[in-house]
């Protein structure tokens, strides 16, 4: 078995709907016999570098798979037919992958992003309940009219979380053009 | 050869070129970030030069890739707008 992983960039002003049976169509030519999907991430719309059939921007997914190399033929002729796909980009990360390393390490990932779920749900909840408590601070300070003024309640919002985080350790560039 | 007029600017710099990937470990040189590719591409998108960035010859080649494939999938330009 070898691992893959393809990055394809969907036309973005087709409906959700078929947007969503296209990627059902693309599942299913790798999910057979004992191939499976690693990781099937959605980018969403992002801008592109160039214009690719005069659209600026395009719908990228991510697709990492454990397959064999005839199913990245099928995959790929696919693709190259379907004009709702405008580009694809098919890498293999490793000729010999070892399933049950792969499985191990999709139940570690699958566990994190599990507990960095609840994680975030808490500080939700925390959030809601502190805004809660602030409100109740401030009708029960509008009612008595003490005057004393209640603390504004802390909004906080889902954080969204950048996708290629952290390193961007400034590089005091280096380069000089001639 | 003719002489040709001494224009030569010459920068000196004194700078200890290191490949900045052997350096930090943590680095990775990935096509999809496209973050830490960008410092070793111009501002027009062209591929920076080793002489130029000291990036070591086994990181070079794997940055090289990297910035293609990169370009390939839409992710970097292949020419980018003229600076100015």
């Amino acid at each position: 078995m070898r691992r893959y992983e393809t990055v394809f960039i969907a036309d973005p002003d087709i409906p959700e709907e078929s947007r969503l049976a296209l990627f059902e169509r693309l599942k299913g030519i790798i999910v057979a016999g004992e191939s499976f999907f690693v990781r099937f991430d959605e980018w969403g719309v992002r801008k592109m570098a160039y214009e690719i059939k005069k659209k600026k921007r395009g719908f990228y997914v991510l697709a990492e798979y454990v397959g064999l190399g005839s199913q990245v033929q099928e995959l790929e002729r696919v693709m190259r037919i379907d004009d709702r796909i405008l580009k694809f980009l098919t890498v293999l990360k490793d000729e010999n992958a070892i399933v049950e390393a792969i499985r191990e390490e999709m139940a570690r990932e699958e566990a994190e992003k599990e507990a960095r779920e609840k994680e975030r749900a808490e500080a939700k909840a925390a959030a809601e309940a502190r805004k809660a408590e602030a409100e109740v601070a401030a009708q029960a300070a509008e009612a008595g009219k003490a005057g004393e003024p209640a603390g504004l309640p802390a909004e906080e919002g889902e954080d969204s979380e950048d996708e290629f985080g952290d390193d961007s350790d400034n590089p005091d560039d280096e380069f000089e053009e001639d | 050869m003719a002489t040709r007029p001494v224009r030569k600017r010459k920068r000196v710099f004194h700078r200890r070129k290191v490949c900045r990937f052997c350096a930090d470990k943590s680095m990775s040189i990935d096509y999809k970030e496209t973050r830490t590719l960008r410092y070793f591409t111009t501002e027009r998108g062209k591929i920076i030069p080793r002489r130029i960035s000291g990036t070591c010859a086994k990181h070079q080649r794997a940055l090289t890739t990297a910035i293609k494939r990169a370009r390939h999938i839409a992710l970097m330009p292949f020419v980018g707008s003229v600076p100015d």
